[in-house]
């Protein structure tokens, strides 16, 4: 289990991530965030949410409701110019610092 | 099936008068327990333990809250940095070069409309005055404008209503203008002949807007070719 400290420097990345391929509401953005960590990153609502909101002030993310095949009216977070923008430069400072941990720490990424 | 709506609210300390920001935070967060809560349902845990999931998924409510009432208080020092401060810039800008241009004895053009002769007031209050040097300025003003909304990360509608502030705010006056002749039971014909109302709207709205929108225009196609080049 990652610790919260840990995961939340990663949130935004992962939410930028998930959100590359297309629109998703946020229980789907913290579902996807899951299933593709197999299980290691979870946010709680409270975590997951005011995060979103500073993204979508930040100008990185749009939300609009969007009405589901399910009749049922959900939130859509989508990805900006800007915010795609941020995923290039912010991959590679990731991949920085695991390089950099890798050489102080022994850390190895799978 | 719990209600989740009225779950969400209580425990955020929303209990009536919600504003409407309030209630898509409430209605977003109820979305996404029923979301949970269902797809527990669907996976074959029964009720009372996919509640307690459900409920668990919140994480600290109190954080929750917090953090809420953090960020809306950060969006409105947003909103200052976003779109007010360069407003203002925009407003006192324009302002200024226009009494500038004045003092330094810039005459505008003056279209007269037809059949009529230019009176001994500086400008006939139906004639059209087109002031180049000062559209022309307004195109630097409009593009600063736009500049210092994005520097604060505004996207969008913010950066428009930052560049076109000045004429929105004549826009207003006009109306207001506007309205307090109908308060004095002027028709609305005669507030249109003796005010100019058609012609000021045209000379303080749409002239002035137009050429602070377009700086924004410029600016936006400069950084987006500078974005690109690199």
């Amino acid at each position: 289990m990652i610790r919260t400290e840990l995961k939340r420097g990663t949130a935004e990345l992962a939410v930028l991530s998930v959100l590359e391929n297309g629109p998703l509401h946020g229980y789907e953005i913290g579902r996807s965030i899951g299933e593709r960590s197999g299980g290691a990153l979870h946010y709680t609502l409270a975590a997951l949410y005011p995060l979103l909101y500073r993204m979508e002030h930040r100008g990185w993310l749009r939300a609009d409701w969007k009405t589901g095949d399910n009749g049922k009216r959900r939130r859509c977070y989508r990805l900006t110019q800007r915010g795609r923008r941020m995923l290039k430069p912010m991959r590679a400072e990731w991949t920085d610092l695991f390089r950099a941990l890798r050489r102080v720490a022994k850390v190895s990424h799978a | 099936m719990p209600d989740w709506r009225t779950y969400v609210q209580e425990h955020l300390g929303l209990v009536s008068d919600l504003r409407a920001s309030q209630k898509e935070i409430v209605s977003e967060l109820a979305g996404h327990l029923e979301e949970r809560y269902e797809a527990l349902l669907a996976s074959g845990i029964p009720q009372a333990e996919a509640e307690r999931l459900t409920w668990e998924t919140v994480g600290r409510w109190e954080d929750l809250r917090n953090e809420i009432v953090f960020a809306k208080e950060g969006f409105v020092q947003n909103r200052v940095k976003q779109l007010w401060i360069p407003g203002l810039v925009t407003f006192v800008g324009s302002a200024g070069l226009l009494a500038v241009l004045e003092y330094e004895g810039v005459r505008p053009l003056v279209f007269y409309p037809s059949g009529r002769s230019p009176m001994s007031h500086p400008y006939d209050s139906s004639a059209i005055v087109l002031n180049v040097p000062w559209l022309v300025s307004l195109l630097v003003i409009g593009a600063l404008g736009a500049f210092l909304s994005r520097r604060a990360r505004a996207t969008g509608l913010a950066t428009h209503i930052s560049s076109a502030f000045p004429a929105l705010i004549m826009a207003v006056v006009i109306a207001l203008v506007f309205a307090g002749g109908l308060f004095l039971s002027w028709s609305v014909s005669q507030q249109v002949k003796e005010l100019g109302l058609l012609a000021a709207g045209f000379n303080m709205v749409v002239m002035p807007g137009v050429a602070l929108l377009a700086g924004d225009l410029l600016l936006q196609c400069a950084l987006r070719r500078h974005t690109t080049s690199h």
